[in-house]
């Protein structure tokens, strides 16, 4: 086989080009980059190119309602973005949005992880029944609590009614407040799953070694949660917060179809005006600048919680 | 063995490329142009219409005539989604689609982005006759037919003829009577007095509109913005008031599209309704709770201030793509689907009511369906939406501002001189 390929003509050309062919005597190091070469082709194509052109037409005035506008404007549209009222409600909306979602989000898939961690009849039953929201398509869930939200006939106000808790029933999506909490709450109930999952799979790989240890020096349930669960589940919540914290930045469908930014725009996400701007008005400059304000948001969270995420799987 | 690893590489790298390349070159030639007998084949892409009747229309088309093969293609349930499929589809030039349905409102979009090619020649003087002025007002975008509509819609009211009837009422004829009779019936009943649409959506404006044509108002005059109106703040102060000062218009109607309005008026639960042309065929179905008991009336126009009963007309059309290679072969096919003839077959089959005045006046028509006179009634009296490329755009900074008023996050006076300043800035800006 080795004389064959000396002999073909590929190796002839490279013979020409001392640099390539000096290729076979680098260290394996090259050749892992080169092995990398086809994953950084395909990102290049897929994710590179793409926002260098967003942000490339972020530095327009394009409206493609007029197919021949297109002008040059350098930093103007996001001089306009800064400036603009509903791009900074939008924002903070959507931060609160994310980080009261992740924050239960979290305290409950701690508690679903550590109930499907244990062993008990009808386990297997538990385990199903709580991944039920997550494999809901989200379009169907918003339709669902829409419709449980409903102020005359919505179950919600008939159960809250019944308990006693509410006098009379309430228009949960004609507030800014309860449209919030109500977008919160199908949000959690949704995504909770999905964070006990994640956990799960960090729970699963704590030898039991470590609670028979803790045992035998008489530490209470509590102080094993505390001292030896909770520590050893830090880099999986971490990455279970960073993948939550990027996908509730980006909300967009719940939304949509739930309130649609409603009312008097107090639940409209980033993304949701990103959409209305791009699609809804055309208007390509202007939403391809809140797309690359969004990626930057996103980039920077992503930096964050690797740092964090780095120096603590050092420390464990 | 590295060499071979490299050689397995550079192979890797080329067929990345090659692959990588091909999606963009094999782009929008697969549309099959002609059957296997040689004929044309033409696309229209139109909502799905469960009765088959579009089916038919078709299908005696393509008998009829031998260099044609018209086929249909579906568009999502959605409006929206439908605008931004086309949007998709169009500003990449796709010419495997010739003929589009046209929502009212995007008219002046597609025509500003060249997207779909001016037709006033298909319609004969007579045609412009017989066709609503309302429909084709609509679809003209700087004294260009753009599309000719097959679809007329509009707002209307809709009552209970049982409840008027128990309390010796007619149909009412200005605000003041609507909200006297709505509250009147409703005391007596322990229902709601009238259900209408006040989401943050588009129809929202739709509904706004209404009271602010029946006031006098209105959001443009030619290209000025006029928004910040006597008359308008007048008609918000009125629509705020169904909800919280005289009370006939449940608190959650801010959350409530038509689908919850509807159903609210067909529990039984609403003596008034507002509403477009489907709300009929609903109402009057099997699921009803008031089937047989509900009548139409034009919308009603601020006291004194009859011959406003203006409704927000909300028709669709069909358009010739600009990238259609058979604009020819279009046209005729839309000449025919758009005739008397073909109107009346969806009028019948598929409940689509029709633009044409003399489907109106047919006598098998007129037997069928005796309440279509009530509707012509609301279409005669319509209005289009301001007919500008920046609608979508105003529309929305108004819908914002509409529902912080209905709120009481801020007052009528203030909310529209902030719609006027931000639909201002949206003309200044571009």
């Amino acid at each position: 086989l080795k004389p064959h390929i000396v002999q073909s003509s590929e190796p002839k050309i490279i013979l020409k080009k001392k640099k390539v062919f000096r290729i076979q005597h680098v260290k394996e190091q090259a050749l892992g980059y080169l092995l990398l070469l086809p994953a950084l082709l395909v990102i290049t194509f897929v994710a590179l190119i793409p926002i260098a052109q967003t942000f490339w037409i972020s530095l327009h005035k394009l409206n493609i309602k007029f197919a021949t506008d297109k002008s040059f404007i350098g930093l103007q549209n996001y001089a306009e973005l800064f400036q603009d009222h509903r791009f900074w409600s939008s924002l903070s909306n959507t931060l609160i949005f994310t980080f009261v979602t992740v924050f239960f989000e979290l305290i409950i898939g701690i508690g679903f992880a550590l109930v499907m961690n244990r062993t008990f009849r009808g386990r297997g039953l538990v385990r199903a029944a709580i991944l039920v929201p997550w494999s809901i398509p989200t379009v169907v869930s918003a339709l669902m609590w829409r419709f449980m939200y409903n102020d005359q006939l919505g179950i919600v106000n008939d159960i809250l009614y019944r308990l006693g808790f509410i006098d009379s029933y309430m228009t949960w999506l004609g507030k800014p407040f309860t449209a919030m909490v109500a977008v919160i709450v199908a949000d959690i109930w949704k995504t909770a799953p999905f964070m006990a999952l994640l956990l799960l799979a960090g729970l699963q790989t704590i030898h039991s070694s470590l609670y028979e240890a803790a045992k035998i020096d008489g530490a209470n349930s509590w102080q094993i949660f505390w001292r030896v669960t909770l520590p050893l589940l830090k880099p999986t919540i971490l990455v279970a917060v960073l993948f939550r914290t990027l996908d509730a930045f980006r909300v967009f469908d719940l939304v949509y179809v739930l309130t649609g930014g409603g009312p008097a725009n107090s639940t409209e996400m980033i993304s949701m005006y990103a959409y209305k701007t791009l699609t809804g008005h055309l208007d390509f400059g202007y939403g391809s600048t809140i797309s690359i304000v969004i990626f930057v948001v996103v980039i920077t969270i992503c930096v964050i919680f690797i740092k964090l995420l780095g120096t603590n799987v050092q420390r464990s | 063995m590295k060499k071979r690893i490299f050689s397995v590489v550079v192979c890797m790298i080329i067929m990345t490329m090659i692959t990588g390349c091909s999606g963009f070159t094999n782009k929008s030639t697969s549309t099959n142009e002609q059957t296997k007998d040689g004929k044309i084949v033409l696309k229209i892409t139109a909502p799905r219409d469960t009765t088959g009747t579009m089916d038919k229309i078709i299908e005696k088309y393509n008998s009829l005539q031998d260099k044609v093969q018209v086929k249909f293609v579906q568009t999502p349930a959605d409006v929206d989604q439908t605008h931004d499929t086309f949007v998709t589809y169009l500003s990449g030039k796709d010419s495997s689609i010739d003929i589009y349905y046209l929502d009212v409102i995007w008219v002046p979009e597609f025509v500003e982005a060249g997207w779909i090619t001016p037709i006033d020649e298909l319609l004969t003087e007579e045609d412009k006759q017989d066709f609503l002025p309302a429909a084709l007002q609509s679809f003209t975008y700087k004294g260009k037919l753009s599309a000719i509509p097959y679809f007329a819609d509009g707002g209307m009211l809709y009552y209970r003829t049982d409840l008027l009837e128990k309390y010796g009422l007619t149909p009412p004829k200005d605000w003041n009577e609507l909200v006297q009779q709505a509250k009147m019936i409703q005391e007596k009943e322990g229902i709601h007095g009238l259900a209408i649409q006040a989401a943050q959506y588009e129809g929202l404006v739709c509904n706004f509109l209404e009271y602010a044509w029946g006031n006098g108002g209105d959001i443009l005059k030619g290209d000025k913005v006029v928004i910040n109106s006597k008359e308008n703040i007048e008609a918000l102060s009125f629509m705020k008031g169904l909800i919280d000062k005289e009370k006939i218009v449940p608190k959650g109607t801010v959350s409530y599209k038509e689908d919850e309005s509807l159903q609210l008026f067909t529990e039984g639960k609403a003596v008034f309704h507002r509403n477009w042309a489907y709300a009929w065929g609903v109402a009057q179905g099997d699921e009803s709770k008031v089937a047989g008991k509900v009548g139409i009336v034009p919308m009603v126009a601020a006291p004194g201030k009859s011959g406003n009963e203006v409704s927000t007309f909300g028709p669709q059309g069909y358009a010739i793509s600009a990238f259609s290679k058979h604009p020819e072969e279009a046209k005729d096919f839309l000449k025919y689907l758009t005739s008397t003839e073909a109107q009346k077959e969806m009028l019948l089959g598929a409940g689509y009511t029709p633009t044409r005045k003399s489907v109106y006046e047919d006598s098998e028509v007129a037997a069928k369906h005796p309440y279509l006179k009530q509707q012509l009634k609301s279409f005669e009296l319509a209005k289009p939406r301001p007919v500008n490329v920046f609608y979508p755009e105003m529309s929305n900074a108004l819908q914002i501002q509409l529902h912080k008023a209905l709120l009481g996050e801020l007052s009528p006076e203030e909310a529209l001189q902030n719609a006027e300043k931000e639909i201002n800035d949206i003309l200044k800006r571009n």
